[in-house]
């Protein structure tokens, strides 16, 4: 812990100043939330200040823009520790001309999963749920007390968590990015962490594309078959993970733009309801 | 009744498009909206307890991941509001609110599609290094995801409680249905953006493998990330002896090299 601290203290004034900006930004991380995006636009916007700063030529900051303005979601109170590590990382590949970027995002991808799981249950599982308690038994009375207490308990601890843990990201990735590089380490690791991001996006693939069909053909007189059922005996997921496989081949290969994809699927979801699939 | 409609459109958009514009503060929840909905209507102490009845009825009622049938600060802003311009109680609060709150479920829904539309054009500024128009994009999109509630409850406080209750009840079953399908299957073009920045041809069975996990053991992400990590460093661990032994082989390449070529002969 004395070590982290020592090491927090050792980041510049240049980067404080980024790094304060960076904390404000991410707290518009969800403000346009869509479907296709989650936080990627906020969490571009908090990027930009480094962005802007470490990077002279032009055709190197629209690669960074266009690094971070893809789908990102996590618990918000400890993205900030994502975004501190991918901004340590860009200021890295901003001086080193070897940096692999492409481990920027793996490293996101594999971390916003986790931090997801145990920042959504720290604080919308415990903290805000204490904080309705003791608000709730002050509004028993009526007090005008209880939505001031209820935003105190919940809002003090998850700024602070969010502001520290940009601070800890950041020093986190200063330090060890630097050393890994020196031993020529890195390149195992990006691999590593490509590998780990990947098999986390595919989890999460499975976890929020969802699909479900209520559609039943009766069979006879008393059997009736579900098509979920059919589906599920087939591969469980098969439809969200075709969809999401024919969308990355359609932009990928086909060049096809992103909106008549969305066309295509909000359509799609209107003719099978329609027709009583979903 | 214009003030009051128009003073509760106000509440919906700062308590609903404050908490998504400040960091998810909780200014949402139905303590906090109930309590305003009390202060702007003139009788904050019916607020304070509309609101802590109907927080106690959505505490389960959580934003993860985007995905709520239920909107409880929609269902708050209508309900008590109802309830206090008819001079109801906290039971009609509740039972105005269940069903309102579905309808801002549906509105949210319905919003997150629409603002997915605008997924392409960031793509587009980016591209193009514009990083001025993304952020006029970030709070733009956020202004008119918001201001649509906004407009809503102001037209539903002016038609009163009656018809649109009747409109809740009688919205297509398909276009509910449609409408959900779509919110599930919308960020599989998320995935795919994200899938394009770490394809690779040798690593992207990965994907599946982690795919297949969840699908059928389903299992928290936590516990993913381990089966994950186990992986990764495995793989890690064999290449980073491997990096060894080509540095070895290059210090010893004299006197090991008969014994590595018995080796290799052996098997193959």
């Amino acid at each position: 812990m004395s070590n982290l601290k020592s090491i927090i203290k050792q980041i510049s004034t240049t980067d404080r100043k980024l790094l304060r900006k960076m904390f404000f930004r991410s707290f518009t991380i969800f403000a346009p939330f869509s479907f296709a995006k989650h936080g990627a636009s906020g969490f571009c916007y908090a990027l930009m200040p480094f962005i802007n700063h470490y990077y002279t030529k032009l055709q190197d900051k629209k690669d960074a823009l266009t690094r971070h303005i893809v789908w990102f979601n996590t618990t918000q109170n400890v993205s900030t520790f994502v975004m501190g590590l991918a901004a340590s990382m860009e200021k890295e590949n901003s001086v080193k001309a070897d940096f692999d970027a492409q481990s920027i995002n793996a490293v996101k991808s594999s971390l916003m999963g986790p931090l997801a799981g145990i920042g959504d249950s720290l604080f919308w599982g415990v903290l805000r749920v204490v904080a309705a308690g003791v608000a709730l038994s002050l509004a028993q009375e009526g007090s005008f007390l209880a939505p001031i207490v209820f935003l105190l308990v919940y809002n003090i601890p998850s700024i602070a968590c969010r502001y520290f843990l940009g601070l800890i990201g950041f020093s986190l990735g200063s330090k060890y990015i630097e050393e890994l590089y020196a031993s020529g380490l890195i390149n195992i690791l990006t691999k590593a962490a490509s590998v780990l991001g990947l098999i986390m996006v595919g989890g999460m693939t499975s976890n929020i594309v969802t699909f479900n069909s209520v559609l039943t053909i009766s069979s006879g007189e008393n059997s009736s078959l579900s098509l979920q059922s059919i589906l599920d005996q087939i591969f469980v997921g098969i439809i969200p993970l075709t969809t999401t496989l024919l969308c990355f081949y359609l932009m990928n290969s086909k060049k096809v733009s992103f909106n008549f994809i969305i066309i295509g699927i909000v359509g799609m979801s209107i003719i099978l309801a329609t027709l009583g699939i979903v | 009744m214009i003030m009051s409609a128009f003073l509760l459109a106000v509440v919906m958009f700062i308590t609903f498009g404050g908490n998504w514009l400040i960091g998810q503060n909780m200014a949402d929840r139905p303590i906090v909206v109930g309590s305003l909905v009390g202060l702007v209507l003139g009788d904050l102490q019916s607020g304070v307890l509309m609101g802590a009845a109907l927080e106690a009825v959505f505490m389960g009622a959580v934003n993860v991941g985007g995905a709520t049938p239920l909107n409880p600060s929609f269902g708050t802003v209508l309900g008590a509001g109802f309830a206090m311009l008819s001079g109801g109680g906290v039971e009609i609060a509740i039972t105005l609110a269940i069903p309102l709150a579905l309808l801002g479920g549906l509105l949210e829904t319905t919003m997150s599609v629409v603002l997915s539309f605008f997924a392409g054009r960031f793509d587009k500024l980016a591209l193009e290094g514009n990083d001025k128009a993304i952020v006029a994009m970030h709070y733009g999109l956020w202004f008119l995801r918001y201001i649509v509630f906004a407009i809503v409850v102001f037209i539903a406080i002016m038609s009163g409680a009656t018809p649109v209750k009747l409109f809740v009840e009688n919205i297509p079953e398909v276009i509910m249905r449609g409408l959900a399908a779509c919110g599930g299957l919308i960020p599989a073009v998320g995935f795919a953006m994200l899938l394009k920045m770490l394809w690779n041809n040798k690593l992207s069975i990965y994907y599946i493998l982690g795919f297949v996990i969840v699908a059928y053991i389903k299992i928290p992400l936590i516990a993913l990330a381990i089966i994950g990590t186990v992986i990764a460093v495995a793989i890690a661990y064999r290449d980073y002896e491997i990096l060894n032994l080509k540095s070895d082989k290059f210090h010893t390449n004299n006197n090991s090299n008969s014994i590595m070529d018995d080796d290799e002969e052996f098997f193959s």
